[in-house]
């Protein structure tokens, strides 16, 4: 049986955060039911909808991962997101093992905990982001420092024993002192996973755009330096390791046995398929995605007129490249003697350049990029591409 | 034609004061184009030209007119380029004609273009014909126009005519003048040929099309004919005149104008300039001819290797239309193979550019103008140097001269004080002071050719919140305390960074350009030292940090494709980059040279 994860894409905020470049907003109360439902439709259609498409199904699929990302899937009501697990269940084989649900702190009442438990979720990712109240509040986050405290008991108490917290290196306002608070406050409420990310700046979100041309709403004059963030991120490299964390993705940590198996799908090439407006999928040879707006997905889907996006057949060079600059994010690196001879490719030669400027380590059979480089792994990414 | 029913005229005018749309009337009064043909402004048949308004190519057109006396006139417009640049092809058709028509802007007045160029038709005589244009402008100011061409130019103005090109009004007037007040050509159609080549270009079919005026003698078909500079003896395969569709003819005698095609195969062959004999009945060379030789060289390289070739071959298409225009191949250790070019002025240069990117598809990286120095090394041999590249060492010059040019400054008298500063900064000797009105200067400098090609033209604009004009002539050569400056990225000289400047500015202009290139030169995987230096000395420093930050973080719900793009868009980022050494440097660094000192505060 093919291990087949399953992501569903909730795109609702209450309130945008400045630095968000995702195709997500903040749509009437009113859409919730209506989406829940067309989700529930689009998992019930799924073979049909594929084969209209002309997408290969991965086949004696057992689904053993599901997570509900968002925007802030934690918005919705309990019951609706039940029942989209209640449809994956009807239509997918499953034994589920990791079902997560991405949840902003303030979203995360005794109610609601104890009502996803009983759901089935079992693992809870919590968009904490900073412990810094003048940070959250210049990123736009709903949320306060001791609503983190809170939101953890809570969970703890619902009985999660899996929880993940999520941390952005680089907001605006955050100082080094700063940073080290929230990393120490981090380890002291010990979630058995977390994941540490540098702030992008691109077009794509309204702080970005503050940055490139301009203005002072977003606190865009507060941001770090690049340097800075690297060295954010690189403390937090070193007070992880010494809380026990196993770094095992460049953005990711765990206490061990604790990796995401879901999100080590995607750096592995494992199948996953996603439901929902914009959820991306991947069969190993096809991705494909569904449109992004959410009202119209909502009407298009189960109508006989809707597509899938950005349908595109993986040519073997894309994927060798994928293996390279997926696979390599994974802190143990790839095994180069299979993916040459798996593609017939000979990267011995670019792989000794980048070793030879200190890019990467090479043990003879396994590649990683070097743990004091990750901060500029694109680089290699870049050379690795052809 | 009997010669005393022929004038041939030209229009002078500073640029956008409506020479071309003044012509197209005349074309249309005239009768030569159907209103229906006129695509507005014929004179300009490239588009560049169309674009810019700027007249690149001199050419003539056939008019016929039947003047208020009666007679039937044949009139030759020959047009004339509008830009310093082309000086040399602006006397030359000069040289064709008896009369001009200064045409002036009646809101604009006096510019320093109408200035030199009235100056060169006096020089050959020409009997010069104001003509105040855009009366109808709310602007205009025709008295006070009447007065600047009176007393700035020292022609009478009381009998200027006052039209307005684009409506057309007053414009029969101009026909009319042009028939009373514009000699016909004196010259004897029996005496031996001598023809005037006044421009001529390249078609593919033909070779060379030559225009020329016939001074004396006549030219027919099948005629043996030589060109005087090279030699060459040709037979006339056909003749005609541009009417302005080309109509063909038995003969072209004294006082016309008209084109000759004689297999000639390249334009190079047809120098602008040149005279025409017979070449059974030899007369001596008209006077007057040049062999142009370019002032401003300059770089171009692809910016993929991949296009070097079809680079070589766009050079060799323009060369066969334009006799100006000078390259050879040049070899860079930072940009690769591409070609030393040469160009009669930054506006050829530009145009050639132009072209080459726009009707060849090229993507050129081009480097810093530079001048011909002429250096006499401690041996005692004197050599042309065109390229910073080609400097000897400095223990070897015992002396370095460089070109100088007389410049032509119009300005309004507000601006003065920054345009001083600007021409002291770039090393200028002040010639002439004088105010053409209270409120109008105009300033006479001589200037080292050198920081002219850099960057004074646009500073001289934005001193003069645009409104200053220039014109500017080769004045000849003069010792400079000049160095070399050398750029060394990553400890490697980037050989076409590399610029020449005066020893006293060495350092400002070093310190300033390193400061640019660390702007300019993203942070790579290690630090990057940019240092100028002159010979082994190094006067200025600056360290691009090691890069810190290139990762990719989140991957929302398993968007590959996003991450992807984004990688990609990297790889064409680092593909458009020069590599020397270990250390990518992006194309805008390259032309960080020209814009050294323009906005000091960036």
């Amino acid at each position: 049986m093919t291990r087949l994860g399953i992501y569903v894409q909730v795109p609702f905020c209450q309130t945008k955060c400045t630095y968000c470049n995702f195709h997500t907003g903040v749509f009437s109360r009113n859409l919730h039911i209506p989406y829940v439902e067309a989700v529930c439709r689009e998992i019930a259609g799924y073979p049909e909808l594929l084969r209209g498409a002309g997408i290969m199904r991965v086949s004696e699929a057992l689904v053993d991962t599901v997570y509900f990302g968002g925007g802030t899937p934690s918005l919705f009501d309990p019951i609706g997101l039940a029942r989209v697990l209640d449809a994956i269940r009807a239509g997918f084989e499953c034994t589920l093992e990791e079902v997560t649900l991405e949840a902003d702190p303030e979203t995360i009442t005794s109610d609601n905990a104890a009502a996803w438990r009983e759901a089935g979720f079992n693992r809870i990712s919590m968009g904490v982001q900073s412990f810094q109240d003048n940070e959250l509040k210049a990123a736009g986050r709903m949320h306060r420092r001791d609503d983190v405290f809170h939101a953890t008991r809570t969970l703890r108490e619902a009985g999660f024993q899996n929880i993940s917290f999520d941390l952005i290196a680089g907001l605006p306002h955050q100082t080094h002192e700063s940073w080290d608070e929230s990393v120490g406050q981090l380890i002291t409420l010990r979630p058995e996973h977390a994941s540490v990310y540098l702030m992008e700046i691109d077009e794509g979100s309204r702080l970005g755009l503050e940055v490139l041309r301009g203005g002072t709403r977003y606190s865009a004059s507060a941001l770090p330096s690049d340097d800075a963030m690297a060295g954010f991120y690189e403390r937090a490299c070193g007070r992880l390791a010494a809380a026990g964390y196993v770094h095992y993705e460049i953005s990711n940590w765990s206490l061990p046995g604790f990796e995401s198996k879901h999100n080590l799908k995607y750096w592995r090439r494992e199948p996953y398929v996603g439901f929902g407006a914009g959820a991306h999928s991947f069969n190993g040879t096809q991705r494909w995605a569904n449109p992004h707006d959410p009202a119209a997905y909502v009407t298009a889907i189960g109508q006989e007129g809707f597509r899938v996006e950005q349908l595109e057949d993986i040519s073997r060079e894309q994927a060798l490249e994928e293996e390279l600059f997926l696979g390599l994010r994974q802190l143990e690196g790839i095994d180069l003697a299979r993916i040459e001879s798996q593609y017939s490719a000979c990267l011995r030669p670019r792989v000794e350049q980048l070793c030879a400027q200190g890019l990467v380590e090479w043990s003879g059979t396994r590649l990683r990029l070097a743990p004091d480089r990750l901060t500029v792994s694109n680089e290699v990414f870049v050379n690795l591409l052809n | 034609m009997d010669p005393r029913f022929v004038r041939n005229f030209c229009i002078i005018a500073h640029i956008d004061h409506g020479k071309s749309t003044l012509a197209d009337r005349l074309l249309e009064l005239t009768g030569a184009l159907s209103q229906r043909e006129m695509s507005a402004q014929v004179l300009d048949s490239m588009d560049l030209e169309r674009e810019r308004g700027i007249t690149i190519k001199a050419k003539s057109i056939r008019l016929h007119y039947t003047a208020k006396d009666g007679n039937d006139y044949q009139l030759n417009l020959i047009d004339t380029p509008g830009h310093v640049d082309f000086s040399y092809e602006v006397s030359r058709a000069l040289s064709a004609c008896e009369g001009a028509l200064l045409v002036v802007d009646a809101s604009q007045g006096v510019e320093a273009q109408t200035v030199a160029n009235t100056f060169l038709a006096a020089q050959h005589n020409l009997t010069i014909i104001p003509v105040i244009n855009k009366i109808d402008l709310p602007a205009a100011q025709p008295e006070v126009v009447k007065a600047q061409i009176e007393n700035v130019l020292a022609i009478p103005a009381s009998d200027a005519l006052l039209i307005s090109a684009k409506s057309g009004l007053g414009v029969e007037s101009v026909l009319e003048a042009v028939v009373a007040r514009v000699p016909p050509p004196t010259g004897a159609a029996e005496a031996p040929l001598q023809a005037l080549i006044f421009d001529s270009w390249f078609d593919a079919f033909r070779g060379a099309v030559v225009l020329v005026r016939v001074m004396n003698g006549r030219i027919t078909r099948h005629m043996r004919i030589r060109l005087c500079f090279n030699n060459e003896v040709y037979e006339v395969e056909a003749l005609g005149a541009l009417t302005p569709k080309p109509v063909v003819l038995e003969e072209l005698v004294a006082g016309d104008v008209g084109f000759i095609v004689a297999n000639i195969k390249r334009v190079a062959d047809a120098r602008v300039g040149d005279t025409v004999i017979e070449a059974a009945r030899p007369a001596p060379a008209l006077p007057g001819f040049e062999a142009i030789k370019p002032m401003v060289f300059a770089g171009l390289f692809p910016v993929l290797a991949s296009d070097y070739e079809n680079l070589r071959d766009a050079l060799g298409k323009l060369q066969l239309n334009d006799a100006a225009f000078f390259y050879e191949p040049e070899n860079s250790v930072a940009l690769g193979f591409g070609f030393r070019c040469g160009f009669l002025g930054l506006l050829h240069m530009e145009i050639v550019q132009e072209r080459l990117e726009r009707e060849f598809g090229i993507n050129l990286i081009t480097t810093a103008p530079s001048v011909r120095y002429r250096i006499t090394t401690t041996a005692g041999a004197v050599v042309e140097v065109d390229s910073p590249t080609k400097f000897p060492p400095p223990n070897e010059m015992a002396k370095i001269e460089e070109p100088v040019i007389t410049a032509m400054i119009i300005t309004a008298e507000d601006s003065v004080g920054a345009i001083l500063k600007l021409c002291e900064e770039k090393r200028g000797v002040q010639k002439n002071f004088e105010y053409l009105s209270p409120q109008r200067v105009m300033l006479t400098y001589e200037l080292p050719l050198n920081e002219i090609v850099l960057d004074f033209y646009d500073r001289l604009k934005s001193a003069s919140r645009g409104y200053a004009s220039l014109d500017y002539h080769l004045a000849g050569y003069a010792e400079a305390d000049l160095v070399k400056l050398d750029v060394l990225v990553g400890g490697e000289p980037v050989d076409a960074l590399a610029l020449v400047c005066h020893r006293e500015f060495s350092y400002e202009r070093g310190r300033e350009l390193v400061t640019r290139l660390r702007k300019l030169i993203p942070r790579q995987m290690f630090e990057v030292p940019i240092q100028a230096a002159i010979g082994s000395r190094v006067i200025a420093r600056e360290t691009v940090a090691a890069m810190r930050k290139n990762v990719l973080a989140k991957c929302y719900g398993g968007d590959i494709t996003r991450k992807r793009k984004l990688l990609e868009k990297q790889k064409e980022g680092k593909k458009r980059m020069k590599r020397v050494g270990r250390v990518d440097i992006p194309q805008e660094a390259f032309l960080a040279v020209l814009k050294v000192h323009s906005t000091p505060d960036e």
